[in-house]
């Protein structure tokens, strides 16, 4: 499928779209014409003086009044349509707040939302969609999700609370990527239109309903007053009145028919537009994920489930189009329904589906080894569990990838206790970063100690050096997850990154003349902790893969630093050549700077060109350093976290590598 | 712990997704190049064939095997 004859027909509809909102207005016109005619004839056959024969000839049709008619219900249907549509120009946002949504953040710690948060980033690079933002609707327990927004731009994917709770990742991932396509191929800017617009039509109902009302709030006094009207004789004036309140009852009546016809020709715009495009987004669904079974599982998941997907909150059915999986209640689904049966949907993605929804419960120990590398995680979770014990995944988990979590477990358990228990407060913690400093040479120790004399007080010091002490004792795999909880204590009690501190910590990288890899990398992830930087951190990462002329400097600024820290002998050239070689997006264009060279030493800029460019150019600069530290043939401990801080700051995290 | 291998899992899915959608992208490139009437341009502006991304090295292909032993 492609991207822009997708679009193409995203446009097609809308043309349609206006057809059919154009012959349910008129349908409208007619019908309220209709019934206030009948209002009149009643009216006047109630009030003809006696024994008089009633010719309502000239009440039956009269241009003026179809014209006035017309021109009310044309009026009030775009009033309210504009009226709509103004109230969501905020874009996605607007509507999954008003549906009850909740922003997720983006540094959040919750590991549902953060494994949320990440499929949904995967799905970005897997549609080349720029990453939206994120929402759960929280009071929603049923499994369902949507994406709206006027573009890809302004796109906000939101998901119920439900599916966050009950859907594995690659079944997430699915319904994710469901609604990615959504976004890609111009639903999202069609379905908030038709929200608006369906809002002027169903309007009518509400416009019945109130009048109703208001009639039965009056009807106390209404039987006594059409019985005196009704007692005929007293001529024409007398019966007047009751005859009146009686005809203003049936228009009521009919007008509010009329709004049910109206509702009912909005819910049939919403399911002839959108019923199609949920087969086209189920199959780009499989297209990103490359995965059938998540989606069908979470398909699977719905029809099994007690509410089937059906959303609570009262404003759901204009927003009805926009849901994964069929958000309302209806009597009769099947021609008014937006979206097309489960049973059917489940059946295109697999055919082999022998339509019985219990395998559902048990799929992932059955599921095809195939894709064992890809998700270990979701494929280790047993399913069957609504909750699952954070204990049941590390036991399975650990049956796929033993050593990976063994050895992250010895890296938590290599922070000792007593330096964990100081870094929980700032003092400690600030205490830690300096020991995390300190080199390991002998002079350059000693200048650092100086330094550190001359701006801590004299009480300050016997502590750090017991701080200095025990994390000179640690493994260097632990440094990070050390700086990481420093970090964290400082940024949670609200200090932040103080102008002392900071300036201490200056002082005592540049005690050597020289910053080191180690050194920079770690002072920005403390920089990118303590004052996150509104612009940068918010960036959504740019997905397209070209490599523009101020990419390709920062990655060369980038691998031309590290080139010169990892080898002392070769020349750092000719190792940026080498690393570069078969990285496809970055051959071309990419060349060693001098440290002369103006700019060359900029890393901090290059560092925030580079964390909002595209995850593959990320991930080939990544490759290429890591082939310049490796090339002299051994990584050093100092060498594996500079690269992993480079990594992080990259916010391509990578796992601790082997020492 | 499961935070980690949350994060190793969504790397490793980044890095495959990126792959994979520039294959996608690449391969409706050259659909479009050998169809009418983009088959003329392409030809008379000189579009060539884009190359997909693919591994040779089986090396290369095989999830990074991560141990972390200090």
């Amino acid at each position: 499928m492609d991207f822009f004859e997708a679009q193409d027909r995203a446009l097609r509809k809308t043309k349609q779209l206006v057809f059919y909102y154009a012959a349910a207005l008129v349908l409208i016109v007619v019908a309220v014409h209709l019934a206030v005619t009948a209002g009149i004839v009643f009216y006047e056959a109630m009030t003809l003086p006696e024994g008089a024969t009633y010719h309502p000839g000239a009440a039956l049709w009269e241009p003026g009044r179809l014209a006035v008619t017309a021109v009310t219900v044309i009026l009030l249907a775009g009033l309210g349509s504009l009226y709509k549509t103004l109230s969501l120009r905020g874009g996605g946002g607007a509507v999954a707040r008003s549906l009850g949504g909740k922003r997720v953040d983006r540094d959040t710690a919750d590991p549902r939302r953060r494994q949320l948060l990440n499929v949904v980033e995967e799905m970005a690079i897997a549609s080349g969609v720029p990453v939206p933002e994120v929402y759960v609707l929280e009071a929603e327990p049923s499994i369902n999700a949507f994406a709206a927004g006027w573009s890809a731009r302004d796109a906000v994917i939101a998901v119920s609370a439900g599916a966050l709770e009950r859907l594995e990742r690659d079944e997430l991932q699915g319904v994710v990527a469901h609604e990615y396509s959504h976004i890609l191929f111009g639903d999202c800017r069609l379905n908030i239109r038709l929200m608006g617009i369906l809002f002027g039509i169903m309007m009518l109902t509400v416009f019945g309903r109130l009048m109703g009302a208001m009639l039965r709030g009056g009807s106390r006094r209404g039987p006594v007053i059409v019985a005196r009207g009704g007692r005929r004789g007293g001529g024409g004036r007398g019966g007047g009145g009751g005859a009146l309140i009686l005809a203003v009852i049936l228009v009521i009546v009919l007008v509010t028919i009329i709004g049910y016809i109206g509702t009912f020709f909005g819910r049939l715009i919403q399911a002839a537009i959108s019923r199609q495009r949920e087969f086209l987004a189920d199959a780009a669904a499989v297209q990103f994920t490359r995965n059938p079974d998540g989606i069908a599982g979470a398909l699977k998941k719905v029809a099994v489930s007690a509410g089937r997907g059906v959303i609570q909150h009262p404003d759901a059915s204009e927003a009805a189009h926009l849901f994964f999986a069929d958000g309302l209640k209806r009597p009769f689904s099947s021609a008014l329904a937006t979206h097309p049966p489960l049973r059917e949907r489940i059946r295109q993605i697999q055919p082999a589906w022998d339509g019985k929804l219990e395998t559902a419960r048990q799929a992932p120990a059955a599921r095809p080894e195939a894709r064992a590398a890809a998700a270990p995680v979701a494929r280790a979770r047993p399913s069957g569990a609504e909750r699952i014990s954070g204990m049941a995944v590390i036991a399975a988990a650990g049956t796929l990838s033993s050593d990976n979590l063994t050895t992250a477990r010895q890296i938590t358990a290599a922070i000792p206790q007593a330096l964990d228990a100081r870094m929980r407060e700032p003092r400690g913690a600030r205490h830690a970063i300096i020991a995390l400093l300190m080199a390991d040479n002998e002079a350059d120790n000693a200048r650092q100690w100086e330094i550190a004399g001359a701006a801590l007080m004299e009480a300050d010091l016997p502590a750090l050096r017991e701080t200095h002490s025990l994390v000179a004792a640690m493994p260097r795999a632990a440094r990070l997850g050390a700086l990481e909880l420093a970090a964290t204590t400082l940024a949670q009690s609200g200090e932040g990154l103080r102008k002392d501190f900071q300036k201490l910590l200056d002082d005592l990288i540049r005690a050597d003349q020289r910053v080191s890899l180690y050194e920079f990398c770690l002072h920005r992830i403390l920089k990118e902790r303590l004052e996150p930087r509104e612009a940068v951190v918010n960036a959504a990462p740019v997905n397209h893969l070209q490599v523009t002329d101020a990419v390709a400097r920062a990655v060369g600024i980038l691998l031309s630093a590290v080139a010169r820290e990892g080898s002392e002998s070769a020349d750092p050239a000719a190792l940026v050549d080498k690393a570069l070689n078969g990285l496809y997006l970055l051959r071309e264009k990419v060349r060693y700077l001098e440290p002369g060279q103006p700019g060359a030493e900029d890393l901090d800029a290059a560092l925030d060109v580079l964390r909002v460019s595209a995850y593959a150019i990320r991930a080939q600069c990544l490759r290429a350093a890591v082939a310049c530290i490796h090339a002299d043939g051994q990584l050093s401990p100092a060498e594996a976290e500079a690269l992993r801080m480079l990594s992080l700051s990259l916010e391509c995290p990578i796992p601790p590598l082997a020492a | 712990m499961m935070q980690l291998t949350e994060e190793l899992t969504s790397t490793e899915n980044k890095v495959s997704f990126a792959r994979q959608a520039y294959n996608d992208a690449v391969m409706t490139y050259n659909t479009r190049r050998e169809q009418f009437p983009a088959n003329i341009f392409a030809g008379m502006f000189q579009f060539l064939p884009a190359e997909l991304f693919v591994i040779e090295d089986p090396a290369e292909k095989a999830a990074p095997k991560v141990s972390f032993t200090a």
